[in-house]
């Protein structure tokens, strides 16, 4: 399949094996000339599927060979990601909530509990929505990084064609009660790498550590020790528009 | 010796970071912190080089700094990297 989309304001040209790619991006779709084409193939495929029987291994979990439709999907989005270094753009891991004009970003190791934390958020403010909930593109535009919802969006796939500045980045970790506290760009730095995608060539990686650095100059950045409570969106809220 | 992968070192501000990169960088799980001498060690070590080389080298751009400061500097950082597998004959 041949069919356009646009993704943090670049106009991307996608050739596919499958229909799930398109299917995937159906809120995406564009008619405007692509500033870019990628292409997936065979190979590519079997490097994700490789990719992913080496995570499994490393993680000590079993490994699902997951059908070629889906991993051309994540194929296509590591060539997007790739390509957007060169628009100022980048894939970060994390939930991203919209409220007010503004997004807040949430990040942490898998299974820290981004997923519910951001629920506790969509919950408590009736005005708060999602903006991606997994895989978000970070594009610097005007001075400012903007958060863009994308179609990659993880399990439960929420995420929202728009896109708004980022007022803070907040790590996530478990406590007994709900604190959030300020921190300097050089005590999270290393964590946002490491959610952060990284490219293959020096040359993607230095542009991508650029980016990293880039954010502490327009955005906030905030640990959230939090638990269940509905009140730990209220403390996130609130402590970041101190 | 040398470094096992190919690393990108950037200045973060008050220290660098090195990420691996390259077709190998997902078999180092991480990335590293450190000072500006040790920023120095591992751009050295991109290329097979012996410590003697390296120790010359920071010696020239660290002229204040005593043969010993420099050896302990580098010693320590060495045996990092050799503990965490990052450096190969």
């Amino acid at each position: 399949m041949k069919f356009s989309v646009k993704i943090a304001n670049v106009n991307i040209g996608i050739i596919s094996l499958f229909d799930e790619v398109y299917n995937l991006c159906r809120d995406y779709l564009t008619g405007e000339k692509p500033d870019f084409f990628i292409e997936t193939k065979a190979e590519d495929i079997a490097f994700e599927r490789e990719k992913s029987r080496r995570e499994a291994e490393y993680e000590h979990r079993a490994f699902s060979d997951f059908p070629d439709s889906y991993l051309e999907t994540l194929s296509v989005y590591r060539k997007i990601a790739t390509k957007l270094l060169n628009f100022d753009a980048f894939l970060m891991h994390g939930a991203v909530i919209g409220k007010e004009g503004f997004a807040y970003m949430f990040t942490a190791p898998s299974g820290v509990g981004k997923t519910t934390h951001t629920n506790l958020w969509l919950k408590a403010f009736p005005d708060a929505f999602m903006i991606n909930g997994d895989k978000p593109i970070l594009r610097f535009e005007n001075k400012q990084v903007h958060a863009f919802g994308t179609p990659w969006a993880g399990k439960e796939g929420l995420n929202r064609n728009i896109s708004l500045p980022i007022k803070a980045i907040c790590v996530l970790a478990r406590g007994e009660k709900n604190e959030i506290i300020p921190v300097g760009f050089n005590n999270i730095y290393p964590l946002l790498i490491g959610q952060t995608y990284r490219p293959k060539s020096a040359e993607g990686m230095v542009k991508t550590m650029e980016l990293i650095k880039k954010l502490s100059e327009t955005v906030k950045f905030y640990v959230l020790k939090c638990n269940l409570d509905p009140d730990a969106a209220k403390v996130a809220f609130e402590g970041m528009n101190k | 010796m040398k470094l096992r992968y190919e690393f990108t070192i950037m200045d973060m501000g008050d220290e660098f970071a090195a990420v691996p990169v390259g077709e190998d960088a997902a078999k180092f799980h991480g990335m590293l912190k450190m000072n500006a001498v040790s920023a120095d060690i591992l751009e050295q070590l991109k290329n097979d080089t012996d410590p003697a080389t390296v120790h010359k080298y920071l010696k020239e751009k660290y002229p204040d700094s005593t043969d010993d400061e420099i050896g302990q500097t580098l010693v320590k950082f060495l045996n990092q990297l050799v503990r965490e597998g990052l450096l190969i004959d």
